[in-house]
């Protein structure tokens, strides 16, 4: 059914697990230092004020979450137990013991409490949706946590969105201070494995282990320093030099990434970002009223060789999208959708028939482009665009702008006619893609449905799926909204891109979970 | 009773007074152009963080002064920095002058070491050049001249890295230390050096040129001049007389486009900066325009400006000396 | 050195003559007019060469060189021809860099000369003007008006001149100040001609022969700092530029280097063959290399 060359990604994949699993063999070994390329600088070292996986790469080693994800499913970091009401309206957890900050004081409820209200329900960006009913966290003893919303909570959401969501900090460091302007915001304090050393603007982030880690006899490593390094190409120098032991999040160029796949020193794959995939996709402005024909939206989806896009750009590291839940998104995830095969002919038929033929300058009509500038590989995808287009006679002007300009003449002045870029999806449908397609969002907001959109029945089944507590009724749910959103085509998603990883083989026990570059690595060693 | 002021006091207070208009200008105006751009330092951070809601930005946007007319957050701007208070810089979450102060070391450094071997290997080159005019020497190192000037500085780099960090290993990659490895004293000199050989051959060589053909030009010029033949005439060895009476002469102009290029020299840091992933004002300038972190771009605009009046306030007096001396010749 | 003769001797030859005379005399600004009269035929002939699009799908991605006749420089990652990006590349490159350098020495022109010839405060006001724009550096001012105006090709071409006038400016303004004082200008003044038809009649086309040498010095510059804009991925995606190659080309660096080594060659040979034209004008132009 699916002919996408995936046989690359399957190659690396069993190539990347191979590796570990002859790692695990050995024993490990002490000390170190591992260095990590971080492509942009992050600023805030707060997982509880910055949701970005940006900021989890380096924080999340630092700071802890109570819940934590494998590939068996949730697992207890500093919340050992976690339990609903049967109304959905109390969630119950259980916090571990013996745990301290590091700068010794004991870790408790009052901390979780504290953040929860005053960060996750306040100033988390993306947590401040989701946790708007929560109205209280209840501590019965130092140890159990009880949060209590309005209107039920689905645990399966709850406990998705953990994982990212869900750091507490210290509440002694944070209470009765202006909390955006803490210093502790870029000089993090948590539980983790690593505690924070320093932080150079424009250089480099310095965490060493932490002594008193909870889990005993961990972490393994001595040191972890993330280095910035912004140009692509020199990553892929600093790695093949040795001065760095690995690049997530596609940080090197896609060409660079097949040919180190290539290379033994080093372990190139998709594992570990299970968590973590995004789909690159076509936006358009429904308020244009060529676009608001659904036929025309549905021929430039035939006029688009994913495929050739996929070998060619993705560099087979992908697979075409269906629809707003990606294969990552497991049950809430089908196939059984509308598809639109790559058929330039059937494309140009179908755009005769809405009423655009082509006129005396070869087009049908003109397309004002936005392309994100995220660059490399979303800067292709938005030239193949150009290209693909004007093979079935649409015209389109890319307007390049910097990332500021771009969302703003996309998300808040609406003055484009297509766009493209890529979203992430966050492991809940609830917390991620529906906002692309939800209409009533504020203007201005960034990655939302600002596209002119607007659908009752889809409205009603996001709100309907949001609240559902029964997993497979859940599920179903987000089945009919993929199917809904392949038949109307309000966005297309073209492309499920997994995120990649560069590893130098000198590395052990990494990318051993699903979302490996965000956890805290207590067991990673670096062999010398 | 008077006391004598010495005249280079005057001079510098003289120029001091002149510059000041100028860098109202450039405040005003940089402020005013950015303002103009599409989207704030919000949309750039929200960007960042890969979204947030509605209430979240309109709260940031408040917090930063961002609601408030443009005029009253020029007023409100230019009251500070009136005080030197260059702000605070929401992307850093730092004050502006401690980014600032963390970035000019590097940026000197790179500036320095960039400009003084652009200016003594090109106006050795160029004398060289001059003294064999029309010879085999001369072809050469006009060529190399003017291939220098014409390679872009990115171009030249990004071959820089792969021959000499990838293939043979001998030079790092990027960044301005080895970090973690915890260098002191000489080890940490020659660490940073190391790290400088490559941004600095990137950036210097365009320079280089510069200096080169203006050096030869000159000093063909100079040669040709009376007092240079009278010398010549009188006897004067080809060393001496290349130091003491051409070189002097031919140094002026050079001087006058080392003054005027200082800023012309932080513009092209950016790029190999960049590539380089060095901390320095060059990228920060890049990237505050990008984040639309006006704080952070006004304050380096400022202390570019500085430092161009500083820097041309000392050629102008070399410039004198240099003059002085030739008045004696 | 010495043109003097040539100059003196009766009868006068041509202008135009003259000048090639001593141009041809300086044999590397011969080899400069042959590389910039090769991109000028390449601009034009681009069409024919490659009558479609040269941003289409014309070939296999990443086809090398010397291997498929249909595109005899390559491919790059999108199936785009190389050869055909380098012939519409010169296309942009020329445009880019004669409409900046027009931009830039009109605007220097009005300024040094409103400057040099009125001298007083207009003077003043517009030197301060003029060391403003000298002292915020110009590629960071370039990369705040691409950001304001967007990476469109007209607004980059636009900025780029707004970043080069100062030292045209400069120029014009020392040549007004000491022609302004000359004798035909003052008898000029004295028979009441206008002060604009002074400026742009009579002392302009006197003050324009170190201009005309100094344009191929912004033309060179104006194609580097476009190169150098795409390079951060700032270009104009929407036509071929050599910079845009690069600055994609890059990505495939170590595994199809002609990507970018072609366009950089490209970039190397034009901005050289500006540069020995400029020598060879300036060599025509001031036969005694007279400066000031």
């Amino acid at each position: 059914m699916m002919s996408y060359p995936r046989t690359l990604v399957l190659a690396l994949a069993s190539a990347s697990a191979l590796a570990s699993t002859a790692a695990l063999a050995e024993d490990p070994q002490k000390g170190g230092t591992a260095v990590i390329h971080m492509i942009s600088e992050q600023r805030i070292l707060n997982p509880a004020l910055r949701a970005s996986t940006g900021v989890y790469n380096i924080s999340g080693k630092i700071v802890e979450p109570l819940i934590d994800k494998s590939y068996d499913g949730y697992v207890p970091v500093l919340a050992t137990e976690w339990s609903s009401s049967d109304d959905g309206l109390h969630i119950t957890l259980k916090l571990r013991e013996g745990v301290n900050w590091h700068d010794g004081k004991p870790f408790t409820c009052d901390d979780v409490a504290f953040t929860a209200i005053e960060m996750w329900k306040k100033l988390l960006n993306y947590s401040s949706a989701l946790q708007a009913n929560l109205e209280s966290v209840d501590c019965p003893d130092p140890h159990t946590a009880v949060f209590n919303y309005s209107k039920p909570m689905p645990i399966d959401l709850f406990l998705a969105a953990m994982p990212d969501l869900g750091h507490p900090m210290p509440k002694h460091l944070y209470e009765g201070t202006d909390i955006l302007k803490n210093e502790h915001n870029t000089a993090p304090v948590g539980t983790g494995p690593f505690k924070f050393v320093e932080y150079e603007r424009g250089q480099y982030v310095m965490a060493e282990k932490n002594e008193d880690y909870w889990r005993k006899g961990y972490p393994y490593l001595d040191r972890i320093v993330w280095r910035f390094i912004k140009d692509k190409s020199a990553a892929a120098a600093a790695l093949e030099a040795g001065e760095v032991h690995e690049s997530g999040f596609i940080g090197v160029s896609m060409a660079d990434i097949e040919r180190l796949s290539k290379d033994d020193r080093f372990d190139v794959g998709t594992k570990g970002y299970e968590n973590n995939v995004a789909h690159s996709t076509v936006e358009f402005n429904h308020r244009n009223p060529i676009l608001a024909d659904l036929k025309v939206r549905q021929a430039i989806y035939h006029g688009l060789d994913i495929d050739y896009a996929i070998k060619t750009i993705m560099r087979g590291f992908a697979k075409p999208g269906r629809g707003p839940v990606p294969t990552a998104g497991g049950a809430n995830y089908t196939d059984d959708v509308k598809t639109y095969p790559y058929d330039p002919e059937l494309a140009k038929k179908m755009l005769d028939e809405a009423g655009y033929p082509v006129k005396d300058d070869g087009f049908r009509f003109h397309l004002r482009h936005r392309p994100a500038p995220w660059g490399e590989y979303t800067q292709l995808w938005a030239e193949y665009f150009r290209q693909a287009m004007a093979e079935i006679n649409i015209d389109v002007e890319l307007l390049t702008n910097d990332a500021p300009g771009f969302l703003n003449g996309v998300y808040r002045d609406h003055d484009f006619d297509t766009a493209n870029g890529w979203h992430q999806f966050r492991s809940d449908p609830a917390v991620s893609t529906m906002v692309w397609l939800r209409s009533g969002q504020p203007e201005g907001t960034p990655w939302t449905n600002q596209f002119g959109w607007k659908d009752e029945v889809m409205d009603k089944m996001i709100d309907d799926a949001a609240s559902e507590l029964d997993p497979e009724k859940r599920a179903e749910m987000y089945h009919e909204i993929q199917r809904r959103e392949m038949e109307e085509l309000p966005v297309i998603f073209a492309i499920e891109h997994p995120f990649i990883s560069v590893t130098s083989k000198k590395l052990h026990n990494h990318h051993n979970t699903p979302r490996w570059n965000s956890s805290s690595w207590y067991d990673l060693w670096l062999e010398q | 009773m008077k006391l004598p002021i010495p005249p280079i006091l005057i001079y510098a207070l003289r120029r001091l007074l002149q510059a000041v208009p100028v860098i109202i200008l450039i405040m005003v105006g940089t402020f005013l152009l950015l303002k103009l751009a599409p989207g704030d330092t919000v949309d750039a951070l929200v960007g960042d963080m890969g979204g947030a809601d509605a209430a979240f930005i309109e709260r940031l946007r408040v917090e930063y002064g961002l609601d408030q007319p443009v005029w009253v957050q020029l007023w409100r701007y230019m009251a500070k920095l009136a005080t030197f208070d260059f702000g605070w810089s929401f992307v850093y979450e730092q004050p502006v002058s401690t980014v600032l102060m963390d970035r000019l070391g590097t940026t000197l450094l790179l500036m320095a070491t960039s400009l003084s071997i652009a200016f003594t290997v090109g106006i050795a080159l160029g004398a060289i050049a001059a003294r064999r005019v029309y010879s085999a020497t001369d072809n050469l190192i006009s060529t190399l001249g003017l291939v220098f000037y014409a390679t872009p500085s990115f171009f030249l780099s990004l071959m820089m890295i792969y021959l000499f960090s990838v293939k043979l290993g001998w030079l790092p990659v990027g960044g301005i230390q080895t970090i973690a490895a915890f260098y002191k004293g000489w080890d940490h000199v020659v660490d940073v050096a190391l790290h400088l050989i490559m941004p600095t051959a990137a950036l210097s060589l365009i320079y280089l040129s510069f200096y080169l053909r203006l050096m030869r030009a000159s000093v063909l010029e100079v040669g040709d001049l009376d007092y240079v033949r009278t010398a010549r005439a009188k006897g004067a060895g080809e060393m001496r007389l290349m130091i003491h009476h051409i070189m002097r002469n031919a140094l002026l102009p050079v001087v006058t486009l080392l003054g005027l290029q200082f800023s012309t020299v932080l513009g092209g840091s950016v790029v190999v900066e960049t590539i380089f992933t060095l901390p320095g004002l060059g990228q920060l300038a890049y990237q505050s325009v990008v984040q639309r972190d006006m704080n952070t771009l006004m304050g380096i605009i400022f202390l570019c400006s500085i430092i161009v009046v500083v820097v041309n306030f000392l050629t102008d007096l070399l410039y004198a000396r240099l003059d002085s001396r030739i008045e004696l010749a | 050195m010495t043109n003097l003769d040539a100059e003196l001797s009766p009868p006068e030859p041509p202008r135009l003559l003259v000048f090639w005379r001593r141009y041809k005399r300086n044999r590397a600004a011969l080899f400069g007019l042959a590389i910039f009269a090769i991109v000028v035929l390449m601009a034009l002939t681009a069409g024919i060469v490659d009558p479609g699009d040269p941003l289409r799908r014309a070939g296999a991605p990443l086809t090398p060189p010397f291997v498929d006749m249909a595109t005899p420089l390559g491919t790059d990652q999108l199936g785009r021809d190389v050869m055909s990006g380098i012939f519409y590349g010169a296309r942009i490159s020329l445009l880019i860099g004669v409409v900046a350098t027009l931009v830039a020495i009109a605007i220097g022109v009005v300024i040094g000369a409103l400057s040099g010839y009125f001298g007083g405060w207009v003077d003043d006001v517009l030197m301060r003007i003029t060391e403003a724009f000298q002292t915020i550096p110009n590629f960071v001012l370039l990369l705040t008006l691409v950001a304001i105006l967007g990476s469109k090709i007209e607004w980059i071409t636009l900025a780029i001149g707004i970043v080069s006038w100062t030292a045209p400016a400069r120029m014009v303004r020392a040549e007004f100040m000491s022609l302004r004082s000359r004798e035909f200008v003052d008898a000029a003044r004295n028979l009441g001609v206008s002060n604009t038809s002074i400026i742009f009649r009579e002392i302009l086309p006197n003050a324009l022969p170190p201009i005309v040498v100094y344009a191929s010095v912004i033309m060179a510059l104006s194609i580097l700092l476009e190169s150098a804009l795409a390079f951060l991925a700032l270009g104009d995606p929407n036509y071929a530029s050599w910079g845009n190659m690069i600055g994609q080309g890059r990505a495939v660096l170590r595994s199809a280097p002609y990507c970018a080594v072609i366009p950089g060659i490209a970039i190397v040979l034009t901005v050289l063959s500006f540069s020995l034209l400029g020598e060879g004008l300036n060599d025509a132009l001031n036969p005694r290399q007279k400066k000031q």
